[in-house]
């Protein structure tokens, strides 16, 4: 007897014409783990949230989810309360707006608990606790009265992961529960999210866009694509030998840490393109007064052609190193040396040309380009300020042969950076940065948002441009699949030191800092 | 370039949003009519006759909106006010939105010190009392148009220059200000070409917030005979004047405040409307 019994699951919303979801069917037996990939508008989070009952007013739903006997779908909001937290249950993906930051956690625990009137409440704090020493939150006793901003993000996640299990429930969805945190702390998460769930046989319904994650915590997977199931069976089965070509190709996108390093392009000469001689970055920090360091000094150079990546966890500092070099930050100490020229600190103290050389893609393609601004004159800017004489019909024909060169249609160019994927609107990003032809490309997390195909589609992309014009890249992320994938060399940082510097191969196959092997040792692999 | 067409679809938006297209042409009949009305009329806005005062509004017997308390026509006197309370609240609006989206624009866009004593000068002229200062100007130099035009956009630009500056900080932190230093981009092309059109959305929604609080301000002088003098006139000191007549000739209070009132409304659902039309977010496709 299953579960979860999804049929003819249809999810529609009125101001789009095709459905979020189409007849989806599936079930899930009690204490099984399935697991759901797709990429973003798959309509993954969407069934998610139907499971729950937790669509918004304006979404038609049609066919049925039975959960064990209940039927949700149209379920009055009281018999979905009784459901709620009882028999199923949420973990969000954002662990930091998931919890009311005006109330501290224990209470937020205790509020579970008291809502659904399941136990005593003398003996509900007692119960908090511990459920928090549960999820090994260190210390539950005095967490119990921290406020979220209190907690480090892996730590609010056990604190959400303790809220969805407080009440037993037979069944947890977890919306891409890890994808905000760092790989040693989604370790972690995962490993207790797995105990947890053998002690107490509670059903799993896991969905990301980690095909890895999956096939370590599921058992059954399903695939979707555009609303659609596309694919369903074991992990072994649909890893081994996947049918739909959906699923092949997301396969073939997943940048694996086991995969052959890259050719380095050409290492004939050995120009050096940047060269930072004890670069430090310190911040003054407001509220304890003095300053907080989060770069110590760095040496680094880049030669021409080659790629360079900078991995680290959140507040390694490496976004800040990428930001010094790059001019935006006003606090810096060192120097930087481009093209054999000593760069001012602030990149508008920098001359024109230099300007040019140095070009940078950022973290959310969307927030990178101007709202109020069409992708044609979002290319078109560098021109207008690097040539301002030129005629528009020379920057038409610039523009349209960047956009080409980058993979888009030339009928976007009257569009608005809403209106575009995230995929195209980094294109827009890259062919923003490209159009002045830099010598060196600074890419800071620019492939994080993106999905799998996409990201392997954008990372084709800068292989080409690397090749054609002999580019050099700084590659800033979190992703040791990236990195092995299309860098040359890797500098590994920690808390704002480099602890480990190499090329591909050494840092991969030699480690020899503890933390990089515990950095190595935490990214999720293919199992099959 | 296809590109630098300009604002093609915010006019295609602003045609394609019916509630905008009437206040338009609602305001607009107002302000056609408030000038063919005031020169084809055969009364003056001045023209005192004792003998005809207080009279009902009446089709056949010439005044159509009747007579005030000294006989005048009140038809005329209405568009008149209408022509006046139109030109202040424009020309007021228009001078504390230079001034307050340049000021705000550049005081947070530079931040630091700059932004600080920029800052404290606005929160010292907001420390001053504004009707003593509005006074003492009325009686210093001669009561004039323009002086209220100063005096009003004066007061006004304070709120609009904490708004945008606000806005200007929260802007300056996104990723596309970044962007655009690293292509290169001066200081003040990136406040007029990345900032300014984003800010776009937010100061049109105070701009209906501030047309009206205008209109009454004037109406609040006028009141305080420091504002529109007789025989000139503004809707504001004419609704003024119609409570005070409120029993004896109700006319003169129902149709300036009517005209008040749609102008108002109209107002309200225009800035609404281009508010969805500014932000390219909500426009649709």
């Amino acid at each position: 007897m299953s579960l979860l019994t999804v049929s003819g699951l249809t999810i529609s919303y009125p101001d789009s014409e095709e459905p979020a979801v189409r007849d989806l069917s599936f079930a899930i037996a009690s204490a099984e783990s399935v697991g759901i990939v797709g990429e973003s508008g798959a309509g993954k989070s969407q069934t998610a949230l139907a499971i729950l009952g937790l669509l918004p007013g304006n979404a038609k739903v049609n066919g049925s989810i039975m959960l064990a006997d209940t039927e949700i779908v149209r379920a009055s909001p009281r018999a979905l309360r009784k459901v709620r937290a009882h028999k199923v249950s949420m973990i969000f993906q954002d662990p930091a707006t998931a919890l009311n930051p005006y109330m501290k956690v224990g209470h937020q625990l205790k509020a579970v608990l008291l809502e659904h009137g399941l136990v005593a409440p003398g003996k509900a704090k007692q119960i908090c606790i511990e459920m928090l020493e549960r999820v090994q939150l260190p210390d539950p006793q005095r967490q119990y009265h921290a406020y979220p901003h209190q907690l480090s993000g892996g730590m609010r996640q056990r604190v959400l992961i303790a809220a969805a299990l407080i009440g037993e429930p037979d069944l947890i969805v977890a919306d891409e529960p890890t994808t905000a945190l760092d790989v040693t702390v989604q370790a972690q998460i995962l490993t207790l999210l797995a105990q947890l769930r053998r002690e107490s046989n509670t059903a799993l319904l896991l969905i990301t866009h980690d095909l890895a994650v999956i096939s370590q915590n599921c058992e059954r997977l399903l695939v979707m694509d555009q609303g659609c199931l596309v694919e369903e069976g074991s992990c072994k089965e649909v890893f081994g030998h996947p049918a739909h070509p959906h699923t092949i190709r997301l396969l073939a996108s997943v940048s694996r840490i086991d995969a052959e390093a890259p050719q380095r392009l050409s290492a004939q000469d050995t120009q050096t393109v940047l060269d930072v001689k004890q670069l430090g970055v310190s911040f003054r920090d407001r509220r304890r007064g003095g300053r907080f360091v989060a770069v110590q000094p760095v040496d680094l150079s880049i030669e021409a052609g080659e790629s360079l990546a900078i991995v680290g966890e959140s507040g390694s500092g490496k976004t800040s190193l990428a930001r010094a070099i790059a001019g935006l930050l006003a606090e810096t100490s060192g120097s930087v040396t481009f093209l054999g020229e000593p760069l001012p600190g602030h990149v508008a103290r920098r001359s024109k040309a230099v300007r040019r050389q140095l070009q940078m893609v950022f973290q959310e393609p969307l927030s990178s380009l101007n709202p109020a601004m069409r992708v044609g004159e979002i290319v078109a800017e560098p021109l207008k300020v690097h040539s301002p004489a030129e005629s528009t019909d020379v920057r038409t024909k610039r523009v349209s042969e960047m956009l080409a060169r980058v993979g888009l249609a030339w009928n976007l160019v009257d569009r608005y950076p809403h209106e575009l994927s995230g995929g195209q609107a980094q294109r827009v990003a890259i062919a923003r940065a490209l159009m002045l032809k830099p010598g060196l490309l600074i890419c800071d997390e620019a492939l994080s948002a993106l999905d799998g195909t996409v990201r392997s589609e954008i990372i084709a992309l800068l292989k080409a441009e690397q090749q054609k014009s002999r580019l050099s890249l700084m590659i800033i992320t979190h992703d040791l699949g990236v990195v092995r994938e299309m860098c040359d060399r890797v500098i590994v940082m920690h808390e704002g030191r480099v602890c480990e510097q190499g090329s591909n191969e050494e840092i991969f196959s030699r480690a020899q800092h503890p933390y990089t092997k515990a950095l190595l040792a935490a990214v999720p692999v293919m199992v099959c | 370039m296809k590109t630098s067409s300009g604002n093609r679809r915010p006019r295609y938006a602003i045609l394609g949003n019916r509630l905008v297209v009437v206040c338009l042409l609602a305001l607009l009949a107002i302000a056609v009519l408030s000038i063919v009305g005031t020169i084809a009329s055969p009364y003056s806005v001045e023209e005192i006759s004792f003998d005809q005062n207080f009279e009902g509004p009446s089709l056949g017997g010439g005044h159509w909106f009747g007579t005030d308390d000294l006989g005048r026509d009140l038809f005329v006197r209405t568009l008149k006010g209408t022509q006046i309370t139109f030109l202040i609240a424009i020309v007021a609006t228009m001078v504390s939105l230079v001034i307050g989206v340049t000021y705000g624009a550049i005081a947070g866009y530079f931040g630091g010190k700059i932004d600080a004593i920029m800052m404290r000068a606005v929160d010292a002229l907001y420390a001053m009392p504004f009707i003593f200062f509005v006074i003492l100007l009325m009686v210093v130099f001669e009561r004039s148009l323009t002086l209220m035009f100063i005096a009003i956009g004066a007061i006004n630009w304070l709120d609009t220059a904490r708004i945008v500056r606000g806005q200007t900080i929260s802007l300056k932190q996104r990723a596309f200000v970044d962007a655009a230093r690293m292509v290169g981009v001066s200081n003040f092309a990136i406040i007029a070409r990345h900032i300014a059109p984003n800010l776009l959305g937010i100061v049109i929604v105070y701009v209906t917030l501030t047309i009206p609080q205008i209109i009454l301000f004037e109406s609040f002088l006028s009141f305080l005979g420091l504002g529109v003098q007789e025989p000139q006139t503004s809707l504001g000191a004419l609704v003024s004047e119609g409570v005070s007549r409120m029993e004896r000739a109700p006319w003169m209070l129902l149709f300036p405040a009517s005209f008040l009132a749609v102008m108002l409304l109209c107002l309200n659902f225009l800035g609404d409307g281009l508010r969805d039309v500014f932000d390219p977010k909500s426009a649709k496709a």
